[in-house]
């Protein structure tokens, strides 16, 4: 009986999250992905070959072969680089340069920007930006936003307006955590849509990537997530202290149950026949002025079978073969189970005295009850 | 009343229980084992080698010091940048960094195209023996390779949605680590271990899509929560009477 005693107090612990588990599982699968993903409004725009920077700057001075800040500088100012990208940010042509950084973007990293024809920083990661890098920031998330509540699908824009655009404000500077992104460890700047769906723009500080549009169903994905991670830390992964030993107590808990479950049908108190025969049974009481007969179903219990015909008998707690107040007296050799020797003395057992929630009809075929 | 509920909980948790059991072990299991060991990421090395330029006199300061051993077989660059715009006017986003020991220049032009940039000469496939070098190149600890081989139709279902051709490169181990490597451009396009492979089973297992193991949305599992969680409230009704009943207190279970 030890099992049920560990099922009750496992549940006791357990249950609340049981629950938030099946909650939040249930629905994540209700969950848009692709809209919490932010793919209703983030458009990745095809780059753009630098050609064009060449024919421009032939125009005025002859040939000018070699427009871009060449490696070998670029190497003698950052000799730390392992990697170079020659990309556009907007209007201009930049080198991103990577100093360092781990398997994902997200972890703590080392990048540098640099204008690829000037040859000069572009720091980002400051609060106090020139007004002009402030409305670069502005671009950068303007041009990764499309509207689709106007199904307007932003077009590249060679040239973009130098104002801010108008559905967006508030940037502002995020250090980790951050709120929105939990699993992000570097600076980045948060630019707030004024939309239905409350988008954020992230724009990581050091590369000026956008790295997510955050909606209000991202939010809800990310909530829900975190509770079925049980991630109450926001570090945004499973692999914590509180679902380890949630999971053990879980998997015990289930355990258990299927134990119990393995005994009721091995005693033989649960049975899957659905059509089985009818058993008849002979009860005397002293409160009944004559003895009873009724007929159940063979595989049914007794007490199930007393109760479907009227006959008063306690049972306090509805059948479990724990609170041992359905006895009936049947036969001295009738089987033992482990709950009647719990609850009943040694005694009771040998005069005949078993419990009703614990055996079936087709085990007597005459009992007394009290 | 309770009879009741206690009948309701048996039944559905023989309906459910499997699925209840299939869930805490696969659970278990996924929150157990690091999310980032599962991807391989302990067995690769992060190591990312500072470029160099050849005319560079090699005094690279403190950096090549520290990786001296390995910098004498790593290639300095020699073609600037500039030459592959001009060379490439529609490429877009070049990178410059490393293939194993190589600096190479990638970029999208009409295709994925890849330079090596201390000759300029273009690598147009990753051969076998290239492949198993960057493969063990990209590894923390050596390991021995079982066996290596081009696929280029039918991929395992590991690796699902991923360009070919790639090359599979089984390691010895009891963990069984496969690298994959693009043979277009040489990158290490993802390790599969057994760790990993138990937890892909254990996922479908868990969210109860045998085949894709993709949709968390589909009717057999939202058959399965919405009667879990009928069998555990008909549980806490138990578990409520347990405890709050006067005549029940001193009771086991």
């Amino acid at each position: 009986m030890m099992f049920k005693r560990v099922h009750k107090w496992l549940s006791l612990v357990v249950f609340v999250q049981l629950f938030i588990w099946l909650g939040s599982g249930f629905l994540l699968g209700k969950v848009d992905m692709d809209k919490a993903a932010g793919l209703d409004t983030f458009v990745r725009n095809n780059p753009t070959s630098f050609a064009s920077i060449y024919e421009n700057t032939d125009n005025n001075s002859g040939v000018v072969n070699k427009p871009f800040i060449s490696v070998k500088s670029l190497l003698e100012n950052y000799p730390m680089t392992s990697e170079i990208e020659l990309s556009r940010l907007i209007n201009q042509v930049i080198y991103k340069l990577k100093i360092n950084a781990g398997q994902h973007d997200y972890e703590a990293s080392r990048y540098k920007l640099v204008d690829a024809i000037s040859g000069e920083l572009i720091d980002l990661s400051t609060e106090e930006l020139a007004p002009t890098d402030k409305n670069l920031i502005y671009q950068i998330a303007n041009f990764s936003y499309k509207d689709s509540a106007f199904g307007s699908p932003h077009t590249q824009n060679p040239n973009p307006s130098p104002d801010q655009p108008e559905k967006m404000s508030g940037a502002t500077l995020l250090y980790p955590p951050i709120e929105d992104l939990p699993r992000e460890r570097n600076a980045v700047w948060q630019i707030n849509v004024a939309d239905i769906n409350q988008t954020s723009i992230y724009i990581r500080a050091q590369t000026g990537d956008v790295i997510a549009h955050v909606n209000n169903e991202t939010r809800w994905r990310d909530l829900l997530l975190m509770l079925h991670f049980m991630d109450y830390a926001g570090e945004g992964n499973f692999n914590n202290w509180f679902i380890k030993i949630f999971a053990v107590m879980t998997l015990l808990l289930s355990g258990t149950g299927a134990w119990g479950l393995y005994r009721l049908f091995s005693d033989g108190r649960m049975n899957v026949t659905w059509f089985s025969r009818h058993k008849t049974l002979l009860v005397h009481s002293e409160e009944l002025p004559k003895a009873e007969t009724l007929s159940a179903s063979a595989n049914s219990s007794i007490l199930d079978a007393l109760s479907a015909s009227n006959i008063d008998i306690k049972a306090i707690c509805g059948g479990g073969g724990v609170c041992g107040t359905c006895k009936f007296k049947g036969e001295p050799d009738l089987l033992i189970t482990a709950a009647d020797r719990e609850r009943l003395t040694p005694d009771e057992l040998a005069l005949g005295y078993r419990l009703a929630c614990q055996h079936v009809m087709k085990e007597v075929s005459n009992i007394k009850i009290s | 009343m309770v009879a009741v509920v206690r009948r309701y909980h048996r039944w559905l948790m023989l309906f459910v229980g499997l699925q209840f059991l299939i869930w805490s072990f696969s659970g278990l299991y996924m929150v157990l084992i690091d999310i980032h060991s599962i991807h391989g990421e302990d067995l690769l090395s992060v190591k990312q080698p500072v470029l160099v330029y050849a005319d560079d006199t090699g005094q690279h300061g403190h950096e090549s010091l520290a990786q001296n051993a390995s910098q004498e077989t790593r290639r300095s660059i020699s073609i600037d940048i500039n030459q592959v715009v001009l060379l490439y006017p529609d490429a877009t986003n070049i990178t410059l960094g490393w293939l194993g020991v190589t600096p190479v220049y990638r970029f999208t032009d009409s295709a994925q195209v890849m330079l090596d940039a201390s000759t300029g000469e273009l690598i147009d496939s990753i051969s076998e023996s290239l492949a198993l070098e960057l493969a063990i190149g990209s590894l923390k600890e050596s390991a021995e390779v079982r066996q290596i081989e081009l696929i280029t139709q039918n991929p395992p279902s590991e690796i699902a949605f991923r360009p070919l051709p790639l090359w599979r490169i089984d390691f010895v181990g009891i963990n069984s680590p496969t690298l994959y490597v693009s043979s277009i451009n040489g990158e290490i396009v993802t390790v599969r271990q057994n760790t990993w492979r138990i937890f892909d089973l254990l996922w479908r297992l868990h969210i109860m899509d045998y085949y894709e193991g993709e949709d968390i949305n589909n009717l057999l599992l939202n058959i399965f929560s919405v009667s879990g969680f009928l069998a555990a409230l008909s549980g806490l009704v138990l578990l409520w009477f347990r405890l709050f009943k006067n005549e029940l207190k001193g009771s086991t279970l």
